[in-house]
């Protein structure tokens, strides 16, 4: 069945040649004869038919034919040939419908013409249906498929499996695309639809149907002359994809374009083009130079919007920008330009950026009180913290003793927040080798408040040479094993046991240490504490100046002797 | 007698007599704490599966690791020495830590064939550039810590082909793990890849014998495993107990008079060590197990 054209079906044909059955009585002509019928033919799409050498490719440098003897036709008054076939055809070869009415073979061409000029030319890629239209041709009629084949090389053929002829309208209208409206930033309007729309018969309501989203609207197309039909699309505003189709009749058979579905197109305003992120090299970065190229349009542009995918929206003047990336960002842009009372273009293309972007996951304590020494711990995301090449800063007043760090997020710093820093919010920053990162209010000074201190040593003191047992009282418990830093010329003899508010280590002084205050400074792995001591210079012990008492008379005088010596001693010290 | 309380050379000032202290020092022994962990991986396209077993087991690299209260750091690098990314560290965050959200996603994600396929497979090369790159100024910078030791990890089904890029790859590696161990604590290769000297086969595919990759494992005393191994599990895991080094140097706050030292383990005196003098420290030849206690008494001068 030639479902492809026979829309309706109509009368019964006249005749038909069912060519997948037999050869059907037609006759091969030419000088070789090629026209041949086969149940399986080696070349062509397949499937019993008559074909051109149907062993292989069509034979070249020669003149060969299909004979097809037609029922007359005089009384007919819609004559049409329709025809079933597939056709391979090298270039410079021809392959045509020729009709023989008694005045010698005509070439026919099928509604709507042939693909080229020389008949059916090029590749169908399978089997294609075809009408011709036989109308006022007689009685005595011959038909012929007509093959000339020049002398170089040769393709797969010409293949006919179905032949009809009827006397009625069994072809609906062919419509063919001249000018299609394609994406455009014309906001104005109109949009010309031009088609060819053409038939054997006259041709009824041709129209252009479209719509932006709702019922199609219907616009009556114009005919200008030799088979072509316009219609003119009114103007529509940016961002709107506009769907149509066509339809026509000849009051028996209707047509439509496209065959299937709808054609569309769409009105937009310009994305800019060429969006690049640029890093410099960086693989850790807290901002992204953004630049791209304006749009091509007609519209005048007013400025960009920028926006990070999921994230903030920034609007710029120029062609490029300098964006501050967050943690957590999509790290993927796009931007689109500012055609004023126009609207907003269309997004360009995503870039997307591979970098890290440093993030303070926990800064703990995150508030120390003025005048106290302790511990804080910093971690966090992209930091790439590295021993001895990151630096921590964390404002006047705080001086960062020792850096620890972990690992490339973690580090522990040992800070102390002198008695006269500004209390409030300051900004923790982090110099290391990917960069310099701030984290603004991070940290806070706090007043002096409530911070634990040691309330009682004892003995408070150790001589030049001696060792001593200190014992320490808090005003808190420890919050764990107790580290001692006992400073110059003092050693830990003995490692601090902890119990509580309680902690007891030895301690001695060396010889040489030179006699005054000293801060030993008690390490609980949380705070820093500090415990005064002074080292005392090394007396002579007393040494005996009599072997014998004089009496109670001679003791006592013994004795306001030695005081006054005594205080005549210690007043040369203090005068000293 | 009452007259020596007021004896009046009693008051002078004289120098403090000579005396000696005994100080008391107490360590737990405890593995080194940082390695750096470096995966050298072929990225050729017959390793595509190997990259899936690879990222099914990793997690038994990272809890063995985590168990052994090590930190770790862990960085990819290919073995290409062709692509313009050649020595950099694969991944955003190009360094995973015991801490890193989702460790084990990223380090799957890691593992991906590029999308041209390169037939490059200088492991050797690769790591020595990733290693520089990671010193001062370079874009790994972060990955290497200073006191960390080092455990680099080749996986490939190839052998490496280095030669074009180093006279003796073998030997550059070496110099390289030598200036690693002489800036960190411990450097040593291991690897993962095709016996030798006949290769192997597995349901993964075949691999050819890496027999550089054994060499370097073997001269730095690391582990070689068969990349047609059927669990890489296992294999991760005897990875992770390699990375765990437990220190023989002690080192001592104050300098002892040297014959007058005493160490005891666990409360029992103990031999097989010496001093060092600068800085003062007391060195086992052997590591003690983890977690004993080790004692250090010894006298201190105070003058």
């Amino acid at each position: 069945m030639i479902a492809g054209l026979l829309a309706a079906a109509a009368a019964a044909p006249l005749q038909v040649w069912d060519l997948t059955l037999d050869d059907a009585g037609l006759v091969a002509t030419g000088d070789t004869l090629q026209w041949a019928w086969s149940d399986a033919p080696a070349a062509g799409p397949g499937g019993a038919s008559w074909g051109t050498n149907p062993d292989g490719p069509y034979l070249h440098d020669t003149d060969d034919s299909l004979v097809i003897d037609l029922p007359p036709l005089g009384g007919a008054t819609q004559a049409t040939l329709l025809m079933e076939h597939a056709y391979d055809i090298a270039a410079g070869d021809s392959a045509q419908l020729e009709i023989d009415a008694g005045a010698g073979w005509v070439v026919v061409d099928p509604i709507g013409g042939y693909p080229t000029a020389e008949g059916f030319v090029g590749d169908s890629l399978g089997w294609v249906d075809s009408a011709f239209d036989l109308s006022g041709l007689g009685d005595d009629l011959q038909a012929r498929l007509r093959l000339v084949a020049d002398p170089s090389q040769a393709a797969e053929g010409w293949y006919v499996r179905r032949l009809e002829l009827h006397d009625a309208d069994v072809v609906a209208p062919r419509i063919t695309p001249l000018v299609l409206p394609s994406d455009n930033q014309d906001l104005v309007g109109p949009y010309r639809v031009q088609l060819s729309m053409v038939d054997t018969v006259a041709l009824v309501d041709p129209t252009v149907w479209w719509s932006t989203g709702g019922v199609p609207a219907a616009l009556p197309m114009q005919d200008v002359g030799n088979g072509v039909y316009e219609a003119e699309v009114p103007g529509q505003p940016p961002d709107t994809v506009v769907s149509w189709f066509a339809t026509v009749s000849d009051t028996t058979q209707e047509a439509r374009y496209p065959e299937e579905g709808e054609a569309t197109f769409r009105v937009y305003l310009a994305a800019p083009k060429g969006l690049l992120a640029d890093l410099d090299g960086a693989r850790v970065a807290t901002e992204v130079d953004l630049s791209w190229t304006p749009p091509v349009t007609p519209h005048p542009v007013v400025g960009y919007e920028l926006t990070e995918e999921g994230g903030q929206v920034i609007a710029v003047d120029e062609a490029a920008t300098q964006w501050p990336l967050a943690p957590g960002g999509s790290r993927r842009f796009s931007v689109r330009a500012d055609y004023g009372a126009l609207g907003q273009g269309d997004a360009s293309p995503t870039v997307q950026v591979s970098v890290e972007v440093p993030e303070l996951d926990e800064l703990a304590p995150s508030s120390v009180a003025r005048g106290e020494r302790r511990y804080v711990l910093v971690q966090g995301e992209g930091l790439y913290l590295l021993q001895g090449r990151s630096t921590f800063t964390l404002g006047a007043g705080v001086v960062v003793e020792e850096a620890d760090v972990v690992d490339v997020g973690t580090a522990t710093l040992r800070i102390a927040v002198d008695g006269g820093a500004v209390a409030g919010p300051r900004a923790l920053v982090i110099d290391g080798p990917q960069g310099v990162a701030t984290f603004e209010g991070a940290f806070e000074v706090l007043e002096q408040g409530n911070t634990p201190t040691i309330v009682s040593v004892a003995p408070d003191a150790v001589v030049q040479g001696r060792e001593v047992e200190i014992v320490a009282m808090a005003s808190a418990a420890f919050a764990g094993p107790v580290q001692v830093e006992a400073g110059d010329g003092l050693v830990l003899t003995q490692p601090a046991v902890v119990s509580g508010e309680e902690v007891r280590f030895g301690l001695a002084a060396r010889s040489d240490a030179a006699p005054g205050p000293r801060t030993v400074v008690l390490d609980d792995g949380i705070r820093l504490w500090g415990v005064d001591i002074t080292v005392e210079a090394y007396r002579a012990p007393p040494q005996r100046s009599c072997s014998a008492a004089p009496g109670v008379v001679g003791a006592w005088a013994w004795l306001g002797l030695a005081g006054a010596l005594c205080l005549r001693q210690r007043g040369r010290s203090w005068l000293r | 007698m009452a007259c020596q309380e007021f004896g009046f050379n009693g008051l002078g000032t004289g120098d403090p007599p000579d005396r000696r202290v005994v100080v008391e020092e107490r360590f737990v022994q405890a593995p080194l704490e940082g390695v750096d962990v470096l995966f050298v991986i072929d990225e050729t396209p017959s390793m595509e599966q190997e990259f899936d077993a690879l990222a099914d087991s990793v997690g038994a690299l990272m809890a063995g690791l985590d168990s052994s209260g090590l930190n770790w750091q862990l960085g990819v690098v290919g073995a290409d020495m062709i692509g313009e990314d050649r020595g950099l560290l694969w991944g955003v965050p190009w360094v995973i830590t015991a801490d890193t959200p989702e460790r084990e996603e990223l380090f799957a994600e890691m593992l991906v064939t590029p999308p041209v396929p390169t037939q490059s497979e200088a492991g050797l090369a690769a790591a020595i550039l990733a290693l520089e790159l990671a010193t001062d100024g370079g874009a790994n910078e972060g990955f290497r810590r200073p006191d960390a030791g080092l455990q680099v990890v080749f996986v490939s089904d190839g052998d490496d082909s280095s030669a074009t890029l180093h006279d003796d790859p073998v030997a550059a590696f070496l110099e390289r793990i030598a200036l690693e161990e002489a800036s960190g604590s411990w450097a040593r290769a291991s690897a993962l890849v095709g016996d030798v000297p006949s290769g192997c086969a597995s349901p993964r595919g075949t691999a050819q014998p890496g027999t550089a990759y054994v060499e370097v494992a073997e001269a730095t005393g690391g582990v070689v495993a068969s990349i047609c191994h059927a669990d890489f599990a296992a294999v991760l895991e005897a990875l992770s107990a390699d990375s765990v080094v437990l220190p023989v140097r002690f080192e001592l706050a104050e300098v002892p008079v040297s014959d007058e030292v005493q160490v005891s383990v666990d409360g029992v005196q103990a031999t097989g060590w010496e001093l060092a003098v600068d800085p003062p420290a007391v060195v086992f030849d052997t590591p003690p197990d983890a977690g004993v206690s080790i004692l250090v008494s010894y006298t201190v001068a105070t003058q």
